[in-house]
């Protein structure tokens, strides 16, 4: 019992020492950054050194093989510092296996563009200047004819909208002229037939009974020759009211027949 | 019996998308397979774009014997994924393809076509 205890005490203590002995792996993105490649590409340089195709599905590098890592990385550097400087004659024979048949356009098309922008970019030729010329007065002209055609349209809309405010104008004066005098000749009319319903209310004989005066024949002519030329008056001056409401347009219906009942009354 | 839709195609080039057509997979599993897993067979690496870096060109367009390969490759993670229910069964292919390169390498796709045409 006494040595399980033991060995079982002393294998976690060891087992703690190995992992915190062992450095961890590198990941592979993470050793292809130190490299400068791709994690595809540094595979490939450890299975083309190793000599076995094994590396292809490693996750992390071992740590027996880190030390090939800087190696790679002198060869990267070195790979790559020639490629800047021949990047063309470099690029050519490590793409002949694989991209050269499967991307001839792209290297038939960058010399022909070269050229063209060669040409594009020489001095102004007398074709050149005439043909900006020509396209300046063209712009100035099309510039002119916009200012007019602006000018007019501003026209147009002022001699519009002048033409409806005057006519907004005219309508309002014309409605408020004929409201005015309509309501000039009512109230003249309403004063007239006041008079008159005043006049109408006058009895001479209940004044004549109230003041202790028996009314005799004689009384009640004398009253008539006083009460009838106004009566007279009252008469035309209704008809010429009437008529000239009628010029005017407007119905005086209701005051007709108060004015006829008064005369009635009257008579 | 092979039937028509069994047939390789007969175009040069397939997009990744039309493969994933084909297989009536999803584009990003066609995109695994050809980018990650499928790279250990030599030949198929060695048809493969590059950048300048030595990376391959990402959404590269496979040629037929590409094509052949990761149509191969799809159909045995298929196989394989209901036995291997919750384990990372892509890795299982890869090292499958890896040992059993020469049943993948460009020879063995040309036997294969020559099967077929006769």
């Amino acid at each position: 019992m006494a040595a399980r205890t033991r060995k079982q005490t002393q294998t976690p203590e060891k087992g703690m020492e190995m992992i915190m002995a062992t450095t961890p792996q590198l990941n592979i993105e993470e050793a292809a950054q130190q490299v400068g490649c791709a994690p595809i590409r540094l595979l490939e340089l450890f299975s083309e050194r190793l000599g076995t195709q094994e590396p292809m599905l490693w996750d992390s590098v071992p740590t027996e093989h880190e030390g090939l890592l800087l190696e790679f990385k002198q060869q990267q550097d070195a790979f790559n510092s020639v490629r800047s400087l021949e990047a063309e004659t470099v690029s050519q024979p490590l793409s002949e296996a694989s991209e050269q048949p499967l991307e001839p356009p792209l290297l038939e098309e960058k010399p022909e563009a070269k050229p063209k922008r060669q040409r594009r970019s020489s001095a102004l030729t007398k074709k050149k200047t005439e043909s900006l010329q020509n396209s300046d007065q063209k712009s100035q002209q099309l510039a002119a004819s916009d200012v007019q055609i602006k000018q007019a349209l501003h026209v147009k809309k002022g001699q519009k909208s002048g033409a409806q405010l005057a006519t907004l104008e005219l309508a309002a004066e014309d409605a408020t002229y004929r409201s005015i005098k309509g309501q000039a000749l009512v109230r003249k009319v309403a004063q007239l037939s006041s008079e008159l319903a005043a006049e109408s209310d006058f009895d001479p004989i209940q004044i004549l009974k109230d003041a202790g005066i028996e009314p005799n024949d004689e009384i009640l002519e004398a009253l008539r020759d006083q009460i009838e030329p106004t009566l007279g008056k009252f008469k035309t001056a209704v008809e010429e009211i009437t008529a000239n409401a009628w010029v005017n347009g407007i119905d005086l219906g209701t005051e007709f027949s108060q004015l006829e009942s008064l005369l009635s009354s009257n008579n | 019996m092979q039937t028509e839709k069994d047939l390789l195609p007969q175009k040069t080039r397939w997009s990744q998308r039309a493969i994933s057509r084909h297989l009536c997979s999803d584009r990003k599993t066609v995109k695994t397979y050809a980018e990650e897993i499928a790279i250990v067979i030599p030949d198929y690496r060695n048809e493969c774009p590059r950048n300048p870096d030595g990376s391959i060109k990402p959404g590269m367009s496979l040629s037929a014997y590409q094509c052949w390969v990761v149509c191969q490759l799809v159909t045995l993670g298929r196989t394989i994924k209901s036995d291997l229910n919750g384990t990372p069964y892509r890795k299982v292919v890869k090292a499958t393809a890896l040992k059993q390169a020469h049943l993948l390498s460009k020879d063995a796709w040309q036997q294969s076509k020559q099967s077929i045409a006769s």
